[in-house]
């Protein structure tokens, strides 16, 4: 196998599972990480037979790329909520840019190993997940292809699961939102089908607030949310003025936090934090301590613990 | 309300295909794999809940403008399964033949790929160019002496480059749904291809090792993960 920039590859990088990139586990030193290698942009060689003119075009393309993710990344390790996949480093290497995070063992990705759990751990989970994409979102930062292949579960000593959210290779500042924003049909948000087709239409961090509610649907029942047979995705379903099926095998508050995260109107979808709230704290593998959070809870309770004089 | 909204999914392939001599062992599976493609990304689709309107195919076999009767084959688009039987018929009608030196006419077939009639109805789109080849390519304009070699040709490989464009410089296939995979050996011009050139996967291959199911299943991986 070979070596970039001292990772030595334990295995050929594959596009398996990842559409068109290509991925791989590596070693440096005796510590085990994720590479990704991608695809866009491509720093043209001295041997590629291009202009003067076009091989400078080229190199100020990746320039701008590497300062765009790179503040990017600057902004993701701020989030250190332990649920996040770190970025350890970002570089070019010949003509691809690589990027590199720790390894994370997981259990697997398919929902239906949440699902079969007890009502108590299911809400753990989605607890720890929004406290993740809360941080994130607060951040400025928005993730936009959430979905199950992307949350590495993991089981705690005490037999509760976590979620390690990795690939925010779609994602973006929401100071910074890019014209063309894609993203899984399956999680994907009405406005980011509309934005396909129209660059003028806004999209916020209330993108992943429609992924989070399919995902938790899923995480619950194992299912996705019920639509009518005449659509395939969940958005079609909801663009068109129906309001998805959420499982009544979902006990209040997640029933009604699901069916609001799937609103038409991104207003409408509570952030995260407002959803974190909502769930009850009475699970201590979470705590959330954020000023944030101090101020919703002043908001619905009328109390909060001050931080400082007023 | 009630309108029934339905985003239209609609990939377009083209299949570049080496059918000189040298490629007598690998053809078999290149077709065989072209046979069972549609129900095999539809499959891959359906395991993924996931849906596609339309597929239509194109093939393009390549082989040597100097030393061969029939350097360049092209076909239509086909719909599929629609046209099945007719794009049965047209692949059975590649044979490995011919090539004369090392190196192939493959850049050229490259081209005559990236001007295909794509289309342009849909709300996503994907234009995907698979290259397969066990060999290099000759410089664009190699077989230019010959009768047959197209006079709009691009001129040199900056010209081939700047018809596939960047983020920057328009080229001459939708942006956001071109891809490029290619499996063919590290030699020139597919790994200069691969070096300078955005949305590109270059599976480097050895000659005469054939085509590995895993890459096989690595392009109906990718078109299915990228919706």
């Amino acid at each position: 196998m070979g070596e970039i920039k001292g990772y030595r590859l334990s295995n050929e990088l594959t596009t398996q599972n990842a559409g068109f990139c290509k991925w791989g586990f590596c070693t440096k030193g005796n510590h085990e990480y994720f590479i990704k290698e991608f695809l866009s942009p491509v720093y043209p060689s001295d041997s590629s037979e291009l202009s003067p003119k076009v091989i400078e075009r080229k190199q100020r393309l990746c320039e701008s790329f590497f300062n765009e993710k790179r503040e990017f990344y600057n902004t993701l390790s701020q989030c250190r909520t332990g649920n996040n996949v770190i970025i350890e480093d970002f570089f070019r290497y010949g003509s691809k840019y690589y990027m590199i995070t720790d390894k994370v063992t997981s259990i697997g990705t398919d929902p239906r190993i949440i699902s079969k759990l007890d009502d108590k751990r299911k809400e753990s989970l989605i607890r720890s997940i929004l406290y993740s994409v809360a941080a994130f979102h607060e951040a400025g930062i928005i993730h936009a292809d959430i979905k199950p292949d992307n949350m590495l579960l993991k089981e705690t000593s005490d037999s509760y699961y976590t979620a390690k959210i990795i690939d925010f290779d779609s994602g973006f500042l929401a100071s910074c939102v890019p014209e063309d924003v894609q993203g899984d049909f399956l999680y994907l948000s009405p406005e980011v089908f509309q934005r396909m087709n129209d660059t003028s239409v806004t999209v916020t961090e209330k993108i992943d607030i429609f992924a989070l509610g399919i995902l938790f649907h899923q995480y619950w029942t194992g299912t996705m949310p019920g639509i009518a047979s005449d659509y395939h995705y969940v958005f079609e379903a909801v663009l068109d003025g129906n309001t998805p099926t959420v499982s009544n095998l979902i006990p209040d508050p997640i029933h009604s936090m699901i069916q609001q995260m799937l609103s038409l109107n991104p207003e409408e979808r509570p952030s995260a934090r407002i959803l974190l709230f909502l769930l009850k704290k009475e699970d201590t593998h979470i705590e959330d301590t954020s000023i944030q959070s101090q101020a919703l809870q002043k908001k619905a309770t009328g109390f909060y613990v001050p931080t400082d004089f007023d | 309300m009630g309108s029934n909204i339905s985003i239209k999914y609609n990939i377009d392939i083209v299949m570049v295909i080496d059918a000189t001599g040298s490629m007598d062992s690998l053809i078999g599976t290149v077709k065989n794999n072209a046979l069972t493609f549609y129900d095999d990304l539809t499959a891959s689709m359906s395991r993924k809940s996931k849906h596609v309107d339309q597929v239509r195919v194109r093939v393009i076999a390549f082989r040597d403008y100097i030393a061969d009767k029939e350097p360049m084959l092209a076909s239509d688009f086909f719909n599929l399964p629609e046209d099945s039987a007719a794009f049965e018929e047209l692949l059975k009608g590649i044979k490995a033949d011919g090539g004369g030196d090392d190196e192939e006419d493959g850049l050229e077939a490259l081209a005559y790929a990236m001007k295909s009639k794509w289309n342009t109805v849909g709300d996503k789109l994907r234009h995907i160019i698979i290259v397969w080849s066990d060999d290099g390519t000759h410089k664009l304009g190699f077989g230019a002496e010959s009768t047959n070699y197209p006079r709009k040709m691009a001129k040199d490989f900056e010209e081939l480059t700047e018809w596939w464009g960047d983020e920057e410089q328009e080229g001459i296939m939708n942006k956001s749904a071109k891809r490029l995979l290619i499996y063919a050996p590290e030699k020139k011009y597919w790994s200069t291809i691969s070096d300078s050139w955005d949305q590109v996967v270059h599976f480097p291959s050895e000659a005469g090792k054939g085509l590995k199911s895993v890459e096989y299943d690595q392009i109906l991986d990718a078109i299915t993960n990228s919706i």
